[in-house]
């Protein structure tokens, strides 16, 4: 891909939950790190700890509930866990663990995650009827996250059009469509500063499948904007950076703004999108739902995607379309995925680097192929081989025995021992740490420590 | 609680169901639990009463207050005057009734007819909306619109209707509370019974040839109960509050002297007029402090039957 | 009838349930401004199938395709709008199947379960069981396990202590130990839950069990287990399974011989392998290139299909796939009004510049399920009208959009363009292609068994 800088980094993240029986050790000091461009997988059985990954890493953690106790989130230059640690601390009293809230600290931190959140990081949910709000249409709902994050760009678009040339655009659809170099279209750019909101109308339509080059001709050369003057106010907008929406907006930006969500809907392939942006969720199929939250999540450009199972609740057929899009976003717009999920099968399709967790530990991590054709973990051999084979029938499947432990009272040393097949005494005593044994492939287990301490 | 392997982090929560469990959720609350204590004593007071009435210095009938009238007037309380005399705590009222005495009794004459209300009409309920919500089609329709007709009745007139024509006495005023309250409870169980009924393990047992009669009352009914009890407890101070206001206002059963709270509020709200307060705000405080506390044990059951509290 | 029983000389020991032309229609009430009228959803649209003794039938489907509703009218939990159900035909229905019409209707109706009075039917119940797919409300939370599991046995009139007893031994045999007896259900994990939901199944005896998504609910390796325990429990009770399922690759470990629904309806039968090996219908195969496989190296041509589902009670004429079908041609049943969205698209000057010289375009109308006009602003004169027809024609032979297919004639009349379609005589039907291979689908109909498997075409 791109880049290769790290755009993730989590290390020793510790979450716990507090609950009726006590203290729920969710997440047991896991560490991971994404590059730009790349997609993680993560992938575990219910209760392993996935989605609290993910919600620890979105501060969507609830208060009542639970917190972050220890470790350390880098997303890009933010620290993302620290005022939320200040904010809620598990206290452990003699009988019970207790939660202590500072609401303060709570505002703080919600303030500044506020600013992150939907920008930079979004993240799509497994339920996408439960994410989109009911009385409101799809086009509001997109609006909404456009007008809380992207108001610069928005009005950066207006003013490109209105300052850009008809001459321009003629060149760069000479360059650009007939010549097939987006390059050139950066590159324009970058001399003239204020055509910067140009870029993504063009890209938009230059990337689009369904149209001949006649009609993009037409297009591109359409957003020539004859009304050449500024409203002042939308030149006021220009550097708004604020998440507060200012309460009168100019109608020229919802216009705008209109037109963003259409061309979000078909970056996500949804059929007809200038009538879906009037319609209400359910008037929308569970994929096409889908496709809505998806496209809500990248309306700000995001620096990182969060997918927590964006398809177990889909069919198979429309889980296929889903993946289609999600690989699109990351291969075409080179978008960093966190994909958490528990169907091996797509992990194995979608992303590049595998990490397994098992009750709030990350048991193993690997590049996709080398995970699936050398697993190393005993849970990880278990899970593969429990999984009937596609290609020919076996008569008896090798299951993992028993179930998962409860994080309650989880088990000593390594959470896998009482299943494991190959345990041994330092397995029960002992937690082992992640060990690379061999180029990008760690392990968390005593077999492989063993060996190179020989 | 933990088994061999462990069990499953969701299991973790408690049953929704468990008596024990709720007990603990309520008394965590300290409103509900001073709720839950004070009519604990109010019924025990009534039970007292019932059983062994010496216990609380009652010699005479339980069933009428005990007139004096050599000395009709209110006395104020004994402990107004000399703070040792406690011969007369609450004071009398006209004619001469001992109210500590009267509302001891009273409170047992009250509880008891509300609690005969609440539980016909619950029954009958229960009932009704059970077979209604389990088979369907032209049934549920039938009780459904019965209900509509029920609810329509203004409960007051109907009360005085039937106390002019058929007699005013506890037992005609219940039967006519219980008609007219039953609807309420028809329809909370049937709206839960069509969300229990859609249930696996109904369908599980129907499959296994358990029949009908077994699936409603062993497997539906115990798990629509719920919301009935936070129901019946706040339907138990609306009826006291309902006898006592209909005794106010005048619709006195025939029987004069029959000890009931709303009758000796009404009687004490003449003489509290010249002076007399004793004689309104004891049995006033007693109807109050009554149904406050139902309520909030009320407001606390429904709380603690809440499952989103249970994690 | 479905034509699978075609070689002669069985014993009827060897069927176990026949059901013939099973519908079940769920009335929808649907309001329009005036008055609500009630139109039906085909939950399940005339199925019939047979199922032999022994054998692990997969019906599988995405969700909504009926393929819940279809288990449960098997096992009479439900009773159908239409149809005839026999558990253990006798030997003379079985030797009338597929004669006389009249004659095996009859015999039908008089076999059939729906029909049976009350006492016969709970006599059949204990023979056919069901276990659910959620393992967390097929439990009722106030009982004890050993009592849900006694229940049944109960409820035929087995004493108590031997209910009991009968009880903890269905439990040992799927792998629960003793000290489970006095839990409840909220104390026990997904897959010890569904153990136990199987256990009560287990505990009448039954011939017949229908497995409703037995696993999809449970992590992968619980899944196994619950996988493992069900071959065994067959083998050794002797067990027929009807196994509901949307996942493909649990369908291929566990099932003899597969049945694919879509919209109500069965579109194809056939062996497992078969099935997997040579998938013939354009559904089928798009199913199966859609199951992702956890081995990043198989590395298959995916066939993605587009569009959703469609809803049940607005189901699309003819073979009700032909919508999302890849393959669909003249007869799969196009209506008028599946045509104008294609039409609004080709007859977009901005797209197509032979067309910026015409007039404007007006409206178009749907005369009704077989007619499309199309009126421009002003008429159309005969060159104009073969202009359109031509940019049509070219469209339709390039065959990227598949509803022009549909389009019998076009005509010009009194200056605007008249679009007739292809009526549609009937569905589809289950038809042999194979042995034992049955697939309702127009494209191997017409060309009879000799078609051979579509991927090949394409």
């Amino acid at each position: 891909m791109s880049g290769m800088n790290t755009i993730l980094k989590v290390e020793d993240l510790k979450t716990q939950f507090v609950s009726w029986n006590g203290l729920v050790k969710a997440l047991d000091g896991i560490s991971f790190e994404i590059r730009s461009g790349e997609c993680l997988g993560l992938v575990g059985e219910t209760g392993c700890g996935k989605s609290v990954t993910a919600l620890s890493i979105m501060n969507l953690i609830p208060e009542t509930s639970g917190a972050v106790t220890g470790g350390k989130i880098t997303f890009e230059d933010y620290n993302l866990v620290e005022t939320q640690m200040a904010a809620c601390k598990v206290i452990q009293t003699k009988t019970k663990p207790r939660l202590k809230v500072r609401r303060s600290k709570i505002k703080e931190n919600s303030r500044k995650m506020n600013k992150i959140r939907g920008g930079m990081l979004s993240m799509i949910f497994q339920e996408p009827m439960t994410t989109l709000n009911p009385v409101m249409t799809i086009g509001e709902q997109i609006t909404d996250v456009l007008y809380a994050h992207q108001i610069s760009e928005l009005t950066q678009r207006i003013i490109a059009r209105k300052s850009i040339t008809e001459e321009e655009l003629r060149v760069i659809y000479k360059h650009c469509v007939e010549g097939n170099d987006l390059k050139f279209l950066f590159d324009f750019v970058d001399l003239n500063n204020g055509l910067k909101g140009i870029v993504p109308q063009i890209e938009f339509i230059i990337n689009r499948k369904d149209i001949t080059n006649y009609r993009k001709k037409k297009m591109i050369s359409d957003l020539f904007d004859k009304d050449r003057s500024v409203p002042t106010q939308i030149n006021r907008l220009k550097v708004w950076k604020s998440i507060r929406v200012p309460r009168f907006l100019p109608p020229l930006l919802k216009q705008e703004a209109e037109k963003v969500a259409i061309e979000l809907l078909s970056k996500v392939s949804i059929p007809e999108p200038t009538k879906v942006i009037i319609q209400y969720p359910h008037e929308l199929s569970g994929g096409m739902r889908q496709r809505v939250v998806i496209a809500i999540a990248i309306a700000c450009n995001p620096h990182l995607l969060i997918a927590d199972e964006p398809t177990t609740a889909l069919d198979v057929t429309t889980q296929a379309q889903i993946l289609d899009i999600i690989k699109d976003l990351k291969n075409i717009h080179s978008m960093s995925i966190l994909f958490i999920t528990h169907d091996l099968g797509v992990i194995s399709d979608i992303s590049d680097k595998v990490a397994v967790m098992y009750a709030g530990n990350i048991v193993e991590m690997a590049y996709t192929e080398n995970l699936f054709e050398r697993p190393k973990h005993p849970y990880t051999q278990g899970l593969l081989k429990s999984i009937p084979v596609y290609e020919q029938k076996k008569t008896e499947l090798a299951a993992i025995p028993g179930s998962v432990p409860n994080l309650v009272h989880p088990p000593e040393g390594c959470r896998f021992n009482p299943r494991c097949d190959h345990v041994m005494e330092i397995c029960r005593t002992t937690k082992p740490v992640m060990t690379e044994v061999e180029e990008n492939h760690s392990v968390a287990c005593w077999l492989y420590s063993k060996k190179e301490e020989k | 609680m933990v088994g061999a392997n462990g069990w499953y982090l969701k299991s973790g929560s408690p049953r929704l169901n468990n008596f024990k469990t709720t007990f603990k959720l309520l008394l965590r609350n300290p409103g509900s639990a001073i709720g839950l204590i004070v009519v604990i004593l109010y019924v025990a007071v009534a039970v007292i009463d019932q059983v062994y009435p010496r216990l609380l210095g009652i010699t005479t009938d339980i069933n009428t207050m005990t007139t004096n009238f050599t000395h009709p007037v209110p006395v104020p309380p004994s402990w107004l005057h000399n703070f040792s005399n406690w011969s007369l705590p609450f004071g009398t009222t006209f004619p001469g009734i001992d109210l500590f005495q009267a509302i001891i009794k009273s409170i047992r004459i009250d509880l008891s007819f509300s609690v005969a209300v609440v539980a016909g009409g619950c029954i009958i309920g229960i009932i009704l909306g059970l077979y209604s919500a389990f088979f369907g089609k032209w049934l549920d329709q039938l009780i459904m619109r019965l209900t509509d007709i029920f609810f329509s009745i203004p409960f007051l007139v109907l009360a005085i209707a039937a106390g002019f024509f058929l007699g005013r006495s506890l037992e005609i005023l219940a039967i006519v509370l219980i008609l007219v309250w039953w609807p309420t409870y028809a329809r909370v169980v049937r709206g839960q019974t069509l969300s229990v009924k859609e249930m696996s393990y109904v369908e599980a047992a129907k499959s296994s040839g358990v029949n009908n009669f077994r699936i409603m009352f062993k497997h539906i009914l115990p798990n629509t109960m719920a919301p009935v009890i936070v129901q019946v407890s706040f339907d138990l101070a609306t009826m006291i509050l309902l006898l006592a206001m209909l005794d106010f206002i005048g619709f006195t059963p025939a029987n004069a002297y029959l000890p009931e709270l709303g009758y000796l509020a009404s009687v004490g709200y003449g003489y509290a007029a010249i002076g007399d307060w004793w004689t309104l705000v004891f049995p006033g405080l007693t109807i109050l402090l009554l149904a406050l506390s139902m309520n909030l044990l009320g407001d606390g059951l429904r709380d603690a039957f809440d499952p989103r509290l249970r994690r | 009838m479905t034509q699978s029983d075609n070689s002669p000389g069985r014993s009827n020991q060897e069927y176990l349930l026949i059901a013939k032309n099973i519908k079940k229609y769920f009335p929808i009430k649907m309001s329009s401004k005036v008055m609500t009228h009630r139109i039906p959803l085909k939950a399940v649209d005339d199925v019939s199938l047979i199922i032999k003794r022994g054998e692990v039938i997969g019906l599988v489907g995405e969700s909504g395709c009926g393929k819940t509703t279809l288990g449960k009218l098997l096992i009479n939990l439900i009773s159908p709008s239409e149809g005839y159900l026999v558990f253990n035909p006798s030997e003379e229905l079985v030797k009338d199947l597929g004669k006389d019409e009249s004659v095996e209707e009859k015999e039908f109706r008089d076999a059939s379960m729906y029909n049976l009075n009350k006492r016969k039917m709970r006599q059949l119940r204990r023979k056919m069981q069901i276990v659910f797919q959620d393992p967390y409300s097929s439990l009722d939370p106030r009982y004890l396990i050993k009592d849900i599991i006694a229940e049944p046995l109960l409820s035929f009139g087995i004493r108590k202590d031997e209910a009991y007893s009968r009880s903890s031994n269905l439990l040992r045999e799927v792998g629960l130990s003793d000290d489970f007896v006095n839990r409840y259900p909220h104390q026990l994990s997904g897959g010890q839950r569904q153990r136990v939901a199987i256990a009560r199944a287990l505990a009448l005896n039954p011939e017949f069990m229908v497995l409703d998504e037995p696993t999809s609910a449970l992590d992968v390796s619980v899944q196994a287990q619950v996988l493992n325990l069900l071959e065994n429990l067959r083998k050794k009770h002797n067990l027929t399974i009807l196994f509901i399922t949307h996942n493909m690759i649990v369908a291929r470990h566990i099932c003899n011989r597969i049945y694919v629904m879509y919209l109500g309806k069965i579109v194809e039968e056939a062996r497992t392998e078969d099935l997997f090996a040579k998938p013939m219908h354009p559904y089928t195969v798009a199913l199966l290139s859609s199951v992702p496989i956890p081995n990043p190296k198989t590395k298959r041509s995916r066939v993605i299909l587009e569009g959703d589902v469609p809803s049940p009670i607005t189901k699309p004429r003819g073979c009700s796939f032909h919508t999302r079908c890849k393959f669909a041609f003249e007869k799969c049943g196009w209506t008028s009004g599946e045509i104008v969205e294609s039409m609004n698209y080709i007859l977009d000057p901005t797209r197509n510049t032979v067309l910026e010289t015409l007039p404007a375009l007006s409206v178009m109308e749907v005369i009704d399920e077989n007619r499309l006009k199309i009126s421009y602003f002003g008429s159309l004169s005969q060159e104009q009208g073969e202009t359109i027809k031509e940019v049509i024609n070219k469209e339709r032979r390039e065959g990227k959009i598949r509803s022009l297919f549909g389009i019998s004639s076009i005509s010009l009349e009194n200056g605007s363009i008249l679009i007739n379609v292809f009526e549609s005589i009937r569905d589809p039907v289950l038809l042999t292609s194979d042995i034992e291979h049955l697939v309702a689908c127009w494209l191997y109909e017409e060309k009879n068994s000799s078609a051979g498997s579509i991927i090949e075409r394409a």
